[in-house]
């Protein structure tokens, strides 16, 4: 055991002062994390920009920019913009000073009080959505503020009545007075998505991890190059602890990258990881996956070269289906079931689900499958490296 | 002639190796699709709605929410744990819960209360319009139903169907959409064109820099200097040499072109014009790479510089994320990087049917890129060459 670490300690230094290890192991992950997080609007918060152009000036008109619109800008969706005219209105959208345009054409108050036809205009820009919201606003607006009417016109065809305009108002407070049948209410749900900042972190960190993790393992075959194995082989060392350093160079340079990237985004970008227990556990179980990978290998592989490049084909291609680049829950669900397969996918799930809170327990099955990864991979890979070290 | 010669080395040596042909041919593909899947098909906000047993009005409520105003892809989960579980983990931007009962709730004279789930507020309080939007036109029937029900003593059903003929009939308040610019991208481009184009930049830049490793180790294992003990000269290693990782870039350059243009049908626009910046493009990156080579001390250092150096100009000249979503001041920022003017370029002439003429400023900044690191590059390079 002693001889392991012996190994392990001289192989560590040596990594450490390699500044190849430095630049793939912590900076370019903390690099591309800072760059995706500030570089990409957090598609979660929707905002969106409305010129609002009241032509009409008449009650129902008030009604709609005081209401359903002020609405929108309390709850934060949008930022609403007074413009008089319907040019300026134009403009403004073409400009991109605003997403879109809403227009209530002269005369709106009236047409909806005599129950003419009233037409109301949305003027939308490149963002298809914040056209789309805008005209569901109207809409349902618009359903409202007639609701009365309907409410009149039908209580009168059903008596068969002529439009009196005294019964006519009755049957309007009648109709104005009575409760809304449907409610709209906000369920409660945990969030259970990290923050763009922790999730560039998490899927950059394990995506680098794999680059960490290769460095101990793979100098087993350039010791065997260089003919230091050789000798070491020659000393009173069983091969296992040979193998045992090796990995275990492995698992620390992982776990150490893993750590510095958690502790960098915490501190210097303001990602938050959640329960720091449950987050060890996960880049434990993480660089002991990524190093079973590893190791699996270089027990198959002839060459450092060989095996190195190989690890960085295995490693891209696995954060590609994994979701190291973009969030799988955006993916068709095929595309999400295959990223299943990944240790990535896990990871970022584990961290994912450490965002609505809770410890270690919430990440079990993260930490079940990134284990059992590991174990396989690296069990396989250590009964083919075997080979490499027998005299 | 010799300078060929040495260019033709480098081009086989990189081909041989199988590692690089996967970088080089395959992960631009695999991404190509990828992304293409993933993002080249999604058109609208998820929205999920439970409403078993609901009734008639529940499933005329999911009917109306589904042709309304706001384009949605809606799924249908078989229960409200499905819908929260899908909330929760973002796989579903907003959540609908039509209670069970809603139908008899609503006919009844009592209030249904319909839940949205959905985190954070300020998105779901937007995709929220498109149920507020059906309730509206729901509840104002349901509403006119009551009155006249009670009124005059008939059956409510009676009363829900002349309160629908007196909505249908009414003028009412409509709502006219006019679009006037055009979106992120044109209509018609195709799942996987953007990102076949900024796969084209960020692949041809890696494959580059890859080079520089290479670089390298012509020099330490002392290639470079047998080459200059036999009667070639200087020059001729340096045009070789630079030919050689150019030849390598604008073999995966027209090899992604190719691909793309036959399996997935990408267009790429006026030939000449393409043709030019992926020409100048894959000139940058050659003298990046020799940059990079000529100032590293040993092949992994060059190696590890040159991944990093490009994916993260890649990442921030809109090669991995599309810059059209950029934000400033990182929209700004990412015209320092020769990848940001290669694609604006490339969607000019791909997507809105641009000419030489249009891209003229893209070429031109390309050209200064492509000669200021070769100058860069050669310079240091015959330097150490002749040392």
């Amino acid at each position: 055991m002693s001889a392991a670490l012996v190994i392990a300690v001289k192989d560590l230094r040596q990594k450490l002062r390699d500044r190849s290890v430095l630049l793939m192991a912590v900076l370019a992950p903390l690099g591309l994390a800072f760059l995706f997080s500030t570089m990409i609007p957090n598609q979660e918060t929707f905002h969106t920009t409305y010129a609002v152009v009241d032509l009409d000036g008449g009650e129902i008109a008030k009604g709609l920019v005081d209401g359903p619109l002020a609405g929108l800008a309390t709850a934060g969706v949008a930022d609403l913009t007074p413009l008089t005219t319907e040019a300026d209105a134009r403009a403004a959208v073409d400009a991109g000073d605003v997403s879109a345009a809403i227009v209530i054409p002269a005369g709106f108050t009236e047409a909806v009080r005599t129950g003419a036809p009233a037409q109301l205009l949305v003027i939308g820009g490149p963002s298809s959505l914040s056209a789309e919201v805008a005209r569901s606003v109207l809409a349902g607006f618009g359903s409202q503020v007639t609701a009365v009417q309907v409410a009149v016109g039908t209580a009168l065809a059903a008596a068969g009545e002529a439009p009196d305009p005294a019964l006519a108002g009755e049957l309007a407070a009648a109709a104005l007075a009575a409760p809304a049948p449907i409610v709209l209410t906000a369920g409660e749900t945990a969030d259970r998505t990290a923050s763009s900042k922790t999730y560039y972190g998490a899927s950059m960190a394990v995506l680098f991890v794999f680059f960490a993790a290769q460095f101990g393992v793979l100098s087993l075959l350039a010791e065997r190059r260089n003919g230091t194995l050789a000798r070491m082989l020659a000393a009173p060392i069983a091969p296992a602890t040979i193998l045992l350093g090796k990995v275990l160079v492995s698992l620390v340079v992982a776990s150490i990258s893993m750590t510095v990237i958690v502790l960098a985004t915490t501190f210097l970008m303001g990602a938050d990881w959640g329960d720091p227990l449950a987050v060890a556990a996960l880049v434990l179980a993480v660089a002991l996956a990524a190093s079973g990978i590893a190791t699996l290998i270089v027990g198959f592989a002839r060459t450092e070269e060989q095996a190195g490049s190989f690890i960085a084909v295995v490693a891209l291609t696995l954060a590609v289906f994994g979701g190291s680049f973009f969030p799988m829950s955006q993916a068709p669900e095929g595309m999400a079931a295959l990223s299943l397969v990944t240790p990535h996918a896990w990871f970022i799930r584990g961290i994912n689900d450490l965002a609505a809170g809770g410890g270690i327990a919430v990440v079990a099955p993260s930490l079940a499958v990134l284990v059992a990864i590991g174990m396989v991979t690296g069990g396989i890979g250590l009964l083919r490296a075997r080979q490499v070290v027998t005299p | 002639m010799n300078a060929l010669a040495i260019a033709e080395v480098n081009v086989r040596r990189l081909l041989r190796d199988r590692t690089s042909t996967f970088f080089i041919f395959v992960l631009p593909i695999v991404l190509i699709v990828v992304l293409g899947t993933v993002f080249g098909g999604r058109v609208a906000p998820r929205m999920g709605i439970v409403a078993v047993e609901s009734g008639a009005l529940g499933a005329e409520l999911v009917d109306a929410i589904r042709n309304g105003a706001m384009k949605l892809e809606l799924k249908e989960p078989a229960t409200v744990a499905e819908l929260t579980a899908g909330v929760e983990q973002g796989t579903l931007e907003i959540g609908v819960i039509i209670p069970p009962g809603y139908d008899a709730t609503v006919r009844g004279g009592g209030v249904a209360e319909i839940v949205i789930l959905g985190e954070p507020q300020g998105a779901v309080s937007a995709l929220r319009e498109a149920v507020s939007q059906a309730v509206a036109a729901q509840a104002a029937v349901v509403q006119a139903a009551r009155l006249t029900a009670s009124r005059e003593g008939i059956p409510f059903d009676e009363a829900l169907a002349m309160a629908r003929s007196v909505q249908g009939e009414m003028a009412g308040v409509t709502v006219a959409v006019e679009r006037i610019g055009e979106g992120m991208f044109p209509a018609g481009t195709g799942a996987f064109a953007p990102g076949a184009q900024s796969q084209l930049v960020l692949f041809m830049f890696l494959t580059s820099m890859t080079a520089a490793t290479q670089l390298i180790l012509t020099r330490q294992l002392g290639v470079s200097r047998r080459m200059l003990a036999s009667p070639v000269r200087v020059r001729t290693i340096l045009v070789g040499e630079t030919l050689g990782r150019f030849g390598v870039a604008m073999l995966q350059g027209l090899f992604i072109v190719i691909l793309s243009a036959i399996v997935f049908g990408v267009s790429w626009g006026d030939p000449l014009a393409a043709g030019t910046i992926v020409v100048l493009f894959a000139l940058v990156g050659t003298g990046a790479a020799m940059v990079v080579g000529v100032f590293s001390n040993n092949p992994d250092q060059a190696g590890a510089l040159g991944v990093m150096a490009g994916m993260l100009l890649g990442a921030l000249g809109g090669a991995m994320v599309p810059l059209e979503i950029f934000p400033e001041p990182a929209h700004t920022l990412a015209y320092l990087t020769p990848q940001a003017w290669a694609i604006q370029g490339l969607r000019e002439v791909a997507l809105r049917g641009g000419t030489v003429i249009d891209v003229i400023q893209e070429l031109g900044v390309l050209v200064l890129y492509a000669v200021g690191l070769l100058a860069l590059g050669t310079w240091r390079f015959r330097r150490i060459l002749t040392r």
